[in-house]
């Protein structure tokens, strides 16, 4: 299994600068996801990848060949790159069945009408689309032209696979399904797969690797666990996670008061002063967030302050709390029915580990051991 | 609210007229109803009527053939039939018509088509230099009125065979023969011109519209560009392809202006100059069957298209949108492209307007000596050559039928805007009901027929009073109605899809906020379909100003238009007035459409080479 390498690559529509100096290596046999906003340049990079789109600066690499460089002005294109690529929109050309569009690959591969007709076969059982063969696209469910798509790509049995946002189309049912059902694919087949998506679920629970991209820069490439719970910048730790981080900014207004707390409390416990005096924002995920009941003693070392309740939102697993301090307002989630009542004073608790501090530059203020 | 009224009525009224009391009541609230009944009976008054009265004086005796029928009139005779199809003259009148009708249309498809074809790919796809000034240049040829290159050609190329001052050719010596000046051959030139436009329109819409993604997937398996273009493009192309061919082929065969211009001195008559001789010989029961023709041939072209069309939705709907794609290098064949697209702009809008202009401003064209130059023909009080007639800009004649010209284009464009929003407005309402479908199809009947036999229709219905309506033959009212039902099913085509995209939701919630109806007509709908009413009627009114096939039966010495104007003094052999008139009507229209650009920020070549 090969890698593929990004060195630099920049991509440029004009002025406007989609992928900024991208340094990035998808190892062998893994399942990446490219995260971020849309417009963020992610559909981009895939596009490079598949050789769509040709950089403006760098150089790709797949192993030891040279994809693209821009210095020798090697480029291969599509055709001769081996990729699979399923777009969002699948792409199934409207004029052909079901069947037509899953051997079109294997036909211009010169393959004979029996391995055709096998491996159509095979496909169909796969993704569960046998009985489908003779129909057209448009006589199909969202969810059985995504499966199309998917087997018409796999049909050539590419080595890498590629497929941008190729869930968003599906409702929330069919899309958790499709979740599962690519991660089991991707387990036996045995590919690399690079996924675009927008939904940080989706990268979460499907990637071995996850690329936080925005505005064409990688903001972060590590595990999901990781990405989730150590952020590298501030972006990183707003997009991932819903409900939503709670932020304390020191020069804001509202929230700035929070920080001042936090902040106090961090410079007793971390010893990491010099680098925590450039603090700038402090996060708090809403789970990290957690009511201390009456009589019951917190551990030590914990950071209390009491709070007002301000309305308390049942999802069903869990119940979102929204409490303010001052005027700040920010939210928390517990998996235990809220004793208390709008308008009444709680006492909360925050373990010192749980906060994530970053400096002016949105960059993460390292944790290093407590004191 | 119903219950309640009920009460008020004695119990031994019947549940159905309480029923239709209240609902009467309704109205108030909700008149819609009571505009789909209107729309309904003006659409069967104005559309089905005269076409069924066109098809009864196919069947029926007129006056004038009594004594040679042998029949009364209004007795049922199968006499026009044979006289078209199988008499002495009928090859004259109908079957060389015929023949040269299809010809033409199909040699004026065969030019237009592989060069419309080529320079939206052109345009579309490659790196030629600015796309989008050719996108909006190529359309001008459609936009002037279709027989300016027919004038134009005569003024060039015209030979001693007509009367009047010659043309250029011949001041440098050559005298062309009539192949060359007159006939099938310049037809098909001058309309391929003029419908050229219509090829690159449609096709390089289409080829925008395809998603790039299914090129760039076949790409990925390894199809070669021969391959995709031979698999995927041309399968999704094929039906924009078809509806490109059945809208010029169906456009020729109804057109007017070109055929009579330079088929006449020959006597080359297609069906809509045939249709207009025997229209004016008064053989109104021929002409009959001659609109009868061409209703049918147009109405199998636009059934025919609007099959394909469908076919072409059902292929471009999936995930279409157009992705930005790289475009073909053309390498170094990129200037002589550009330089091979800009002739056909200077030959198809450039060179045909200079002609009328030079030919206006010299008194023996082709001679360009400065004692040769004069500007009699627009300003002067008395031409020397052109005896009694006074220079365009203050001659009365001509000032009066601009007058006209306006004022009919205008009213028809506001009377087919204002009813095809009102069309679309309803059908949005009741949608799949069995009214939306009447009106929908009713109102897009006009289409279906040739502009020339909508004219004859409307002559034969309202020539003669008809109940307690008096004859409105030779009144501007007669051309008003005539041309805004004929421009309906642009504006109710427009109306429909735009009401159709809006929804009801916006006027059914000022509608629980308490506004009555009138007020959600001009304070919701109204404003925001103003774009699409503003579209309804100027591009109705410029097509207006230069329709001359439908208004030309309709014309009288008192109502004459700047179109019919043209062959007025055509007939008369006054060369350089008609050109001037047309030049007339150039202006206008394309200051119009150069209007319409800025206003509603769109044009006709919008979403092509951008």
């Amino acid at each position: 299994m090969q890698d593929i390498e990004f060195k630099g690559v920049t991509k440029k529509y004009g002025s406007v600068v989609a992928v900024d100096n991208l340094d990035l290596t998808i190892p062998g046999g893994s399942f990446v996801t490219l995260l971020g906003p849309s417009g963020c340049g992610k559909t981009t990079t895939l596009r490079m990848i598949v050789g769509l789109e040709i950089p403006s600066n760098g150089k790709i690499r797949l192993g030891a060949r040279v994809l693209y460089s821009s210095t020798t002005g090697e480029n291969i294109p599509p055709e001769k790159r081996g990729m699979g690529l399923v777009f969002q929109s699948y792409a199934l050309w409207p004029h052909m069945t079901v069947s037509q569009n899953i051997v079109f690959g294997l036909q211009m591969q010169g393959k004979s009408r029996a391995e055709q007709e096998a491996r159509l076969d095979e496909l169909a059982k796969l993704l569960h689309i046998d009985g489908l063969e003779s129909r057209y696209p448009l006589q199909l469910s969202g969810g059985q032209q995504q499966r199309v798509a998917l087997a018409r790509m796999l049909a050539v049995s590419p080595h890498i696979l590629l497929l941008d946002e190729p869930l968003s189309n599906l409702d929330a049912r069919l899309r958790m399904e499709m979740r599962a059902e690519l991660k089991r694919l991707h387990e036996k087949l045995e590919n690399t797969i690079v996924y675009v998506t927008h939904d940080q679920m989706e990268a979460m629970t499907m990637a071995s690797h996850v690329a936080v991209i925005n505005e064409g820069k990688l903001q972060q490439y590590a595990s999901p666990m990781e990405i989730y719970r150590r952020p590298e910048t501030l972006f990183v730790a707003e997009f991932v996670g819903s409900p939503a981080i709670n932020c304390f900014t020191s020069n804001n207004p509202i929230s700035g008061h929070v920080f001042q707390l936090i902040f106090n409390y961090l410079k007793k416990m971390r010893n990491n002063v010099e680098e925590l005096s450039q603090a700038h924002t402090i996060g708090v995920r809403p789970e990290s967030i957690r009511m201390v009941k009456n009589g019951i003693a917190a551990p030590e070392g914990c950071w209390l302050h009491e709070a007002v309740i301000d309305t308390i939102l049942p999802t069903g697993p869990e119940w979102i709390v929204s409490a303010k301090i001052g005027e700040s307002l920010f939210f928390f989630s517990t998996d235990t029915e809220p004793f208390l009542q709008r308008n009444k004073p709680v006492e909360l608790m925050v373990f010192e580990k749980d906060f994530h501090v970053f400096n002016k530059k949105n960059n993460r203020i390292a944790d290093t051991q407590t004191i | 609210m119903s219950s309640r009224k009920s009460k008020c009525l004695s119990p031994r009224v019947p549940v159905s007229l309480v029923r239709s009391w209240n609902r009467l009541l309704y109205l108030r609230y909700d008149p819609t109803h009571a505009i789909a009944a209107i729309l309904t009976v003006i659409l069967a008054f104005l559309i089905l009527a005269p076409i069924g009265a066109m098809i009864m004086t196919a069947f029926r005796v007129q006056f004038r053939d009594q004594a040679r029928i042998g029949q009364s009139v209004g007795e049922l005779t199968r006499y026009y039939f044979q006289r078209v199809a199988s008499s002495r003259v009928s090859n004259l009148l109908f079957w060389t018509p015929l023949v040269n009708t299809i010809a033409v249309s199909f040699f004026v498809v065969a030019i237009s088509l592989p060069l419309g074809i080529l320079i939206a790919w052109l345009i579309v796809r490659t790196d030629i230099p600015s796309p989008r000034w050719f996108a909006s240049a190529l359309i001008i040829p459609y936009i002037l009125p279709s027989w300016t290159f027919a004038l134009a050609w005569l003024s060039i190329l015209k030979n001693r065979r007509i009367a009047g001052v010659a043309g250029i050719a011949e001041s440098f010596g050559f005298q062309p023969p009539d192949w060359l000046a007159y006939g099938m051959f310049p037809i098909v030139i001058c309309l391929a011109f003029h419908y050229f436009p219509l090829v690159f329109l449609l096709f390089g819409s289409a080829l925008r519209s395809l998603n790039s993604q299914l090129e760039e997937t076949a790409r990925i398996l390894k199809a070669s560009r021969l391959t995709i273009i031979r698999k995927i493009v041309m399968p999704l192309m094929l039906p924009a392809l078809m509806s490109a061919v059945l809208l010029t082929f169906s456009r020729a065969v109804g057109t007017f202006g070109t055929p009579y211009i330079l088929g006449s001195p020959v006597r080359f008559d297609t069906l809509s100059t045939s249709l207009y001789g025997s229209i004016r010989t008064g053989s109104t029961g021929v002409a009959a069957v001659l609109t009868g023709a061409m209703v049918i041939l147009g109405i199998s072209m636009v059934l025919l298209d609007s099959y394909m069309v469908r076919e072409a939705h059902r292929f471009v709907t999936i995930g279409g949108k157009g992705e930005k794609r790289d475009p073909i290098p053309l390498g170094k064949f990129r200037i002589p492209a550009a330089v091979f697209v800009f002739l056909i702009f200077l030959f198809t809008a450039i060179i045909p307007v200079a002609v009328l202009i030079i030919s206006t401003l010299t008194r023996v064209p082709g001679v360009f000596t400065l004692e040769n130059f004069t500007t009699e023909f627009w300003v002067s009080e008395s031409i020397r050559i052109n005896p009694g007639q006074a220079g365009l800009l203050r001659n009365d004649v001509v000032l009066k039928s601009l007058w006209n010209s306006l004022r009919i284009a205008g009213a028809a464009a506001l009377i087919a805007g204002f009813l095809g929003t009102f069309v679309g407005y309803i059908v949005a309402k009741f949608q799949n009901s069995s009214v939306a479908q009447y009106l929908r199809q009713v109102s897009f009947f006009p289409y279906l027929v040739p502009s020339i036999g909508f004219g004859a229709a409307y002559l034969t219905l309202f020539a003669v009073p008809r109940g307690p309506i008096p004859s409105l033959y030779g009144t501007l009212l007669l051309v008003v109605i005539v041309m805004s039902i004929k421009y309906l099913p642009f504006a109710s085509r427009a109306g429909i899809s735009a009401m159709m995209q809006l929804g009801n939701e916006p006027e059914e919630a000022a509608m629980l906020v308490g506004a009555p109806w009138y007020k959600r007509l001009t304070r919701i709908v109204i404003p925001i379909q103003k774009g699409t009413l503003v579209m309804g009627i100027l591009l109705p009114f410029i097509s207006g100003m230069k329709e001359l096939s439908l208004i030309v039966m309709l014309a009288t010495p008192g109502t004459e238009f700047l179109t019919t104007q043209v062959l007025r003094y055509l007939d008369y052999n006054y060369r350089q007035l008609a050109n001037g008139v047309t030049l007339i009507i150039v202006f206008i229209v394309i200051l119009l459409t150069y209007m319409l650009q800025r206003l509603t920020g769109s044009t006709l070549a919008k979403g092509l080479g951008g």
